[in-house]
């Protein structure tokens, strides 16, 4: 009897518990204990107060510090006027973001508002899940397709119709960090950087420190990425993609194998540091920081944080190019779109319309991060002009877009990425053969673009 | 006596510097984890790393715990938790004590079940639940991060395997005190497997506690989501990693999990202590 | 008489209804799926038969991550029913020192992999890590560990087993306290020797629980998927590229849920398909009282 009486205990117990779960995200209970906390948690309530306000979700996937801006942003927003409530919401990294958007829209509970990783701006449109701005744009009139930035439009257009489905939102390109204390040290000078390949590797000499057979400072790095080799094959007029889309286009024009040869020599001369496959960014960025390489290329986002924590004078400069080639690089980060499904479009709209055009919105999430300025607006603005004038290394960032050029936008392109990310580790990592390398990731790229 | 004891003693030396040894193995990437909260940023990427920090630098902590509603998130993980280490054991026991001692047609077949449970990769199995839970309209509640938790195949297996092992002749005894099923299962089986049931808590606890993937997708709310997806937005996906921060965020998620463990590694031993006196 | 023949179905009920309604269905589910072209963004989706598996079984990479799979897990168990069985007995005194070292032994498996991937990464660092210094000081060559295919799943595999050696020890330290006393003690009076002791009443006593891990640690092997995200992203050129990191990948970075469902499906058979040959072989062989 007594037993049954336990049971009967945890019975009502575990009924309390889920009563108690199911309820969890309910406003109603957590204002009753603590008034202070509501309004953080449950924006919900506001709702109920003025029943007309529209809510916006907006999906971001930026956390740290850049979350806590984007946040803010969107709290000016909030506050700037009384119809619209925008609800910011992290939805984890760029990979598990996007996972969650397409599950999202296949159960029907997708944002008003996405960012999306540039990569998947394609599968998106080509699904008809992203809003035409341009019909928006014409119709408020306060901005147009050709005030953005023409080297991040890279992703915005989709090719079959001409939409606008997305517009730039946190975007960067690589660019070439050095440490001028280092360069005065080794003898060179600190106001020139290297221009092409052969510069590099000459500075790049000088610059490597060798202590008891050991290198103790090396003198270049970047991460093993498709980003890089992007950039470089771009500088010899390569493509990711051909232009027909059928194949990559660095194979029979040899583009390919100059760019790997070129990297099999760096990291055979010993003044490179190979990074590890997996955050080689992140290490590359520390070696940087502690001065144990003395020049690196990484995202332009990372100027912030670069200028803040390297105890020497920061330098930048465009990517070094082959000398039979040109300045060249391809663009990074993400995009912003309204989708298709959402109800409200004319508010999620009003919203875009403020983060591009008003200078309490992206200029000043700009101006934060470090993230490239979008608008020609933006560009001109004082803020952004006192920013160049005060930390030239941003001004660097923004002149090298006059060469950025992506050809590598197509539905398959995530899936070929991770080939060629491969076919750069094989060569790289294991010492294959670069000839045979290139081959299997040609046939490989025939079969993925046929799909 | 005392040259006995300091014989011992010097014969054990090597075992204890050995064990020493493989302790540190286990513990020194979690060492790691709790000096690096202490660090500033550029202590916290030197290289070599340091193995004190200069100066304890509290406001990690802080920052990690001011950076979002963190309040809110230690609610939801401990409702989610709790919840379902309750409702686990109410659907557990029951179903371990029948796949252990009947036999019944089909039973073959429900075990499968609870096999493929066992097997099916968390990875890809969320976008059906996540369809028939927004299907549901439950997503606006904590209920998707607990009731597809709630048979817990793991802990099914792992106590029908100490439920076999109870000799039948004790429970036949029970039989011919008349006692009755159910009484069997509390009162005899249930205290025999007191050590599988304490570490079958400690495992749902702990994979509950630490889950991030499943409670990030099923979440479109601020509102409703634990401390580890707090504690992932604290690392920034393309600028700087502030580890210092994000350290001293997963050990403030590490805390409870090492007093459960405490808590639950003594009610181990005292099954054991209990087992002995029998 | 009729309601004890129900009485077993009302005790495993629950746990069977929530099973059907949050695993059979989705399986069932992704079953249909992997039939399909669904990409889940998708407005419709086109039934292609089973040309999804047809592409699956001619793909070098689906061979490939099966193979890494394989290797992973046949590696794993071994090491980690070794150096678990060893851990547990040799912790297996009710001493401070003892609980300490047990707790130790458990912490990688209640930290956060991404919080400790920068020490291992470092620690596995092919020019100024600390393993190739302690192989150099034995006079061992330096290895690359994560940064060749070569030695990238050996390294993964260390990294795996470090952080769940924990956790199957403590089952087993469990396993090991409920062996009653006395049989013990009668084996102290005949002056058996600890090793045979070792094999005669403890390997035999705890092999319900043994056999119980092998078939966990097998399932959870073929299902590893964190140490490679975290670790590896599985390269260098796909050289720990495992299948449920290969089935996610395709599923939500190259958008082909439905090719991703069948390998799904196969992933399934062929972790059922082993745990039967575990049933049929071992089970026979295990002891209960």
């Amino acid at each position: 009897m007594r037993k049954i009486k336990k049971t009967l205990c945890i019975l009502l117990i575990a009924t309390m518990v889920l009563g108690l779960a199911a309820c969890g995200g309910d406003t109603e209970q957590p204002a009753a204990e603590n008034p202070a906390e509501t309004e953080n948690t449950s924006p919900n309530t506001e709702t109920s107060k003025n029943t007309e306000k529209t809510v916006i979700n907006f999906w971001h996937c930026m956390g740290g510090d850049n979350g806590e801006r984007i946040e803010r942003m969107v709290d000016r927003f909030n506050k700037s006027q009384d119809k619209i409530e925008v609800k910011a919401t992290y939805q984890g990294s760029y990979e598990e973001g996007n996972a969650k958007l397409q599950t999202a829209i296949a159960g029907g509970t997708a944002p008003d508002i996405a960012q999306i990783e540039r990569a998947f701006v394609e599968p998106y449109a080509n699904a008809s899940r992203l809003e035409d701005l341009k019909p928006y744009m014409e119709k408020s009139g306060t901005i147009s397709p050709d005030d953005f930035v023409e080297g991040l439009m890279g992703y915005s257009y989709y090719n079959d119709d001409g939409k606008l489905v997305s517009i730039p939102f946190c975007r960067s390109t690589p660019i070439f960090y050095y440490n001028k204390d280092a360069f005065k040290e080794a003898g060179l000078d600190p106001e020139t950087a290297p221009e092409t390949w052969e510069d590099v590797i000459e500075y790049a000499n000088k610059l490597t420190k060798v202590e008891d057979g050991k290198t103790v400072r090396y003198g270049y790095t970047f991460p093993v990425a498709t980003w890089y080799f992007k950039a470089n094959v771009a500088q010899l007029d390569g493509r990711t993609i051909n232009e027909d889309k059928t194949a990559i286009g660095f194979y029979d024009n040899g583009v390919g194998k100059k760019v790997l040869e070129y990297w099999t020599g760096l990291r055979d001369s010993g003044v490179y540091m190979l990074p590890p496959t997996k955050d080689g960014a992140l290490v590359a960025r520390q070696a940087f920081i502690n001065g144990e390489t003395c020049m690196f290329e990484e995202s332009t986002s990372i100027i912030g944080t670069l200028t803040e924590n390297c105890n020497f004078e920061l330098g930048a400069a465009f990517l070094p190019y082959a000398s039979e080639g040109h300045p060249a690089m391809p663009t990074g980060g993400s995009n912003i779109a309204i989708m298709a499904d959402s109800k409200n479009k004319e508010a999620a709209w009003t919203f875009l319309e403020w983060l591009i055009n008003n200078p309490e919105g992206c200029l000043q999430f700009v101006i934060e991060s470090g993230y490239l300025p979008f608008t020609k607006q933006m560009v001109e603005s004082p803020e952004i002009q006192e920013l160049w004038a005060n930390n030239p290394v941003y001004r660097v960032a923004y002149d090298q877009l006059q060469y950025a050029v992506d050809t590598e936008q197509h539905q398959y392109w995530a899936e070929l990425k991770s080939e060629i990310l491969a076919a750069e580790q094989a060569v790289m990592n294991d010492n294959a053969d670069i000839d045979k390398t290139l081959d299997n990731l040609y046939s490989r790229s025939l079969e993925i673009l046929a799909q | 006596m005392n040259n006995k004891k300091a014989l011992r003693i010097v014969k054990k030396t090597p075992e204890y510097l050995l064990k020493t040894l493989v302790i540190l193995v286990f513990i020194f990437p979690f060492y790691w984890m709790l000096s690096t909260a202490f660090k500033t940023y550029a202590e916290a990427i030197a290289t070599p790393p340091t193995l004190w920090p200069a100066d304890l630098i509290i406001e990690n902590f802080a920052k990690a715990w001011n950076s979002g509603p963190f309040l809110t998130y230690t609610k939801n993980s401990v409702i989610v938790t709790l919840s379902v280490i309750v409702i686990q054991y109410i659907i557990m026991v029951p179903a371990a004590y029948g796949f252990a001692r009947f036999n019944f047609r089909g039973k073959n077949l429900l075990f499968a079940i609870v096999l493929i449970a066992f097997m099916m990769p968390g990875q890809i199995v969320f976008i059906p639940v996540y369809l028939m839970l927004a299907k549901w309209d439950l997503l606006k509640t904590l209920l998707p991060q607990i009731l597809p938790f709630a048979a817990n195949a793991f802990g099914i297996f792992l106590l029908r395997q100490y439920f076999m092992q109870v000799p039948e002749e004790i429970i036949e005894a029970a039989k011919l005190d008349n006692a009755k099923e159910h009484q069997i299962m509390f009162k005899i089986m249930m205290p025999m497997a007191k050590s599988a049931m304490m570490t079958v808590a400690l495992f749902s606890f702990i994979s509950r506690w630490n889950d991030y993937f499943w409670p990030l997708v099923m979440t479109n709310d601020e509102s409703l989501r634990p401390l580890t997806v707090g504690i992932a937005m604290l690392k920034d996906a393309e600028g700087i990693v502030n580890w210092h921060v994000i350290m001293a965020g997963n050990t403030i998620l590490v805390i409870p999990i090492i007093l459960i463990y405490i808590f639950a590694s003594r009610q181990i031993v005292k099954a054991f202590v209990y087992s002995g006196i029998k | 008489m009729k309601k004890k023949k129900a009485y077993p179905y009302l005790l495993i009920g629950p746990a069977i209804l929530f099973m059907l309604v949050f695993v059979i269905y989705p399986m069932f589910y992704l079953g249909y799926i992997s039939l399909t072209n669904w990409n889940l963004i998708n407005p419709t989706k086109k039934f292609v038969g089973f040309n999804n598996y047809i592409t699956l079984f001619h793909r070098e990479e689906f061979y490939k991550s099966l193979f890494n799979t394989c290797t992973y897990t046949f590696f794993t168990v071994i090491s980690i029913m070794v150096i678990a069985l060893l851990l547990a007995v040799w912790f297996n005194r009710n001493t401070k020192f003892d609980t300490f070292g047990q707790m130790a032994i458990f912490t990688p498996h209640i930290i956060a992999l991404v919080s400790v991937a920068m020490v291992w990464l470092w620690l596995m660092d092919p020019d100024a890590g600390l393993l190739n210094y302690i192989l150099k000081v034995f006079g061992f060559p330096p290895s690359k560990w994560l940064q060749s295919s070569k030695t990238s799943m050996m390294s993964i595999i260390i990294v795996s087993v470090w952080k769940s050696v924990g956790y199957y020890t403590l089952i087993i330290l469990a396993a090991l306290q409920s062996i009653p006393k006395d049989i013990y003690e009668a084996a102290d009076l005949d002056n058996a020797p600890k090793i045979r002791q070792f094999f005669k009443i403890t390997l035999p006593m705890i092999s319900p629980q043994l056999f119980f891990l092998l078939i966990v640690m097998t399932i959870d092997s073929f299902k590893v998927f964190e140490t490679v995200r975290v670790m590896t992203s599985g390269g260098p050129n796909f050289s720990t590229n495992v299948l449920v990191y290969y089935i996610y990948d395709n599923a939500f970075i190259n958008m082909k849920l439905g090719y991703a469902a069948a390998a799904g499906m196969v992933l399934l058979v062929i972790i059922g398909l082993i745990t039967i040959v575990y049933f049929k072989l071992l089970a026979k062989k295990v002891h209960y009282q």
